[in-house]
């Protein structure tokens, strides 16, 4: 950087702060994102539990009452 | 049981379980091991004594 | 039909006022903020009301990436604990009783447990330390003793239990799909656990670049990973041992979730795993106390959830004494206490209890509770739903018309 001038240098790290706080921002944007998919992704999860209780609760019942089970 | 000695979890930056640095981890390892060969053994001679009666 | 219109009802009310009560008390009445800044009344009445201002926060918006997928699943924690009540009071509730009562659990009494024993404000995690990461107490053991609740005042199916009192034993029909639905709970499991776990990214989570506990204490997915198989593996083990029956072993996978969902964050996987057997071996023998003392619980859900739920919950006392309980610097965040563990079993105990005996009594009083002794003879599927689960079986199905005569 020896031959450069003051302005040149610090043009320069004007251009890194930006290119920075870019990645940043994207990162940011990242983890919203991936914790807006993560919970997403649990809800049908959890469906599957519904899933398994009407199976377990029809299954337990006797065949007169299986479908009010349900 | 709070492996560190500050009761805070600002100082914590590896192992978090029950009993680390203690034998916990490796006698709990053994009884689980010892459990199931345990359970294979009481289950192998229970179910043997019920089929052999439907023999003969 | 119950469990689907009880899942239709959970979540509506959920929206309506469940959503609100989780933020509005953790410090208990009158709702006052606590110190981190996101509880109170006046915090829920500025972000969880479907009208006014704070609907901004409970509808599409394009500032705000969390609250809905937060409140999805919340509103599926509720929808899954009205269902765990489902199970015990088979063949014989009404269907509009049942839904009262499975809103109350679900958009009422489990939050005020929840708001209570899980959010970082909550009395009983910054007074007494309770550590309850995977709902062991505050959603299974909250649900399993409403249940109990209801229970007493709806009486045993006909012909559960003998002049003499002892108790016989009501196959279902179909016990394949009994086990297929309660391995399919073990996947939900999943999910529902995956979802106790704050992930960097949004407004309430507590870091930037590491995911925690709800409260703030560290987990990770892999520790999940460890802890739930080889407590999946200890129950189902503990339960053969015993039993041999298939529907028991299943219900030993799930009690060796719940009884070690409480730590699954700081548990050793063997340790988990030897926790899950012992749950596993005194599920039935638990169950059985129940109904030797006239409680006919069709699917063991007080025993598998509520009983085995505080047990967790207490197990974990035993072992985790000292370990804080919440984040913040030593000597001010609370650790976590045997005695701690046990006031936290006995509030969650009551907060399922005691709403489950009052509520299922009015209703009884009301006519609201139980079918009539007819029309559990028939059967409730003749009585009151106009499809039939096996159409061939037992005789003609009837023929109806596809359209309306003319």
């Amino acid at each position: 950087m020896g031959d450069k001038n003051v302005e040149e240098q610090l043009a320069e790290l004007v251009a890194k702060v930006a290119e920075l706080e870019a990645a940043a921002g994207g990162a940011a944007v990242t983890n919203t994102m991936f914790a807006e998919t993560f919970y997403y992704l649990t809800i049908p999860l959890m469906i599957i539990i519904h899933a398994g209780f009407l199976a377990y609760e029809m299954g337990a019942s006797r065949l007169r009452t299986c479908c009010h089970r349900v | 049981m709070f492996p560190y000695s500050e009761a805070s979890w600002s100082v914590v930056d590896g192992a978090m379980f029950i009993g680390w640095g203690t034998i916990l981890p490796g006698v709990t390892t053994l009884i689980a091991a010892a459990i199931c060969l345990a359970v294979l053994v009481i289950g192998q001679r229970s179910e043997a004594a019920k089929t052999k009666g439907f023999d003969k | 039909m119950k469990n689907i219109l009880a899942f239709a009802f959970m979540i509506p009310t959920f929206y309506f006022f469940g959503w609100w009560v989780y933020w509005g008390f953790p410090t208990g009445l009158p709702g006052a903020p606590g110190p981190a800044g996101i509880s109170g009344i006046e915090y829920a009445n500025a972000i969880a009301w479907g009208w006014g201002e704070s609907a901004q926060y409970m509808g599409p918006n394009i500032a705000d990436q969390a609250s809905g997928v937060f409140f999805g699943a919340f509103a599926l924690f509720a929808a899954t604990t009205a269902s765990i009540m489902s199970g015990a009071v088979i063949e014989r509730i009404q269907t509009v009783g049942f839904i009262i009562l499975a809103v109350v659990l679900g958009s009422f009494a489990w939050v005020v447990a929840a708001a209570w024993g899980w959010h970082a404000d909550g009395w009983l995690v910054t007074q007494f330390g309770v550590h309850d990461f995977g709902a062991a107490g505050l959603v299974h053991a909250v649900a399993g003793f409403f249940a109990l609740g209801v229970l007493i005042n709806l009486g045993p199916r006909i012909g559960k239990f003998n002049a003499d009192g002892s108790a016989n034993h009501i196959p279902g029909h179909n016990m394949p799909l009994t086990i297929t639905g309660l391995m399919l709970i073990i996947v939900g499991f999943f999910g529902f656990l995956m979802a106790c776990v704050i992930v960097p990214g949004e407004a309430w989570s507590w870091f930037a670049d590491k995911p925690s506990t709800i409260y703030g204490t560290p987990i990770t997915l892999s520790a999940l990973s460890f802890n739930i198989l080889m407590a999946v593996a200890g129950g189902i083990i503990g339960a053969w041992l015993l039993t041999r029956d298939p529907f028991w072993m299943m219900s030993g996978a799930l009690a060796g979730i719940i009884s070690t969902a409480s730590g699954l964050d700081i548990y050793f996987p063997a340790h988990a795993f030897i926790i899950a057997f012992s749950a596993g071996l005194i599920l039935k023998p638990c169950a059985d106390w129940l109904e030797n003392r006239g409680i006919d619980d069709a699917v063991g859900a007080v025993t598998v959830h509520g009983t085995i739920g505080l047990y967790g919950v207490v197990m974990l006392g035993i072992w985790a004494g000292g370990y804080p309980a919440l984040q913040g610097a030593a000597g001010e965040a609370p650790t976590i206490s045997l005695v701690g563990q046990i006031v936290g079993a006995i509030v969650f105990f009551l907060c399922g209890f005691v709403p489950g005996y009052i509520v299922s009594y009015i209703l009884k009083i009301f006519g609201m509770l139980r079918i009539p002794h007819g029309a559990e003879i028939a059967g409730m599927d003749l009585v009151k739903v106009p499809a039939a689960g096996y159409p061939e079986w037992g005789g003609d199905a009837p023929v109806t018309p596809a359209h309306p005569a003319e």
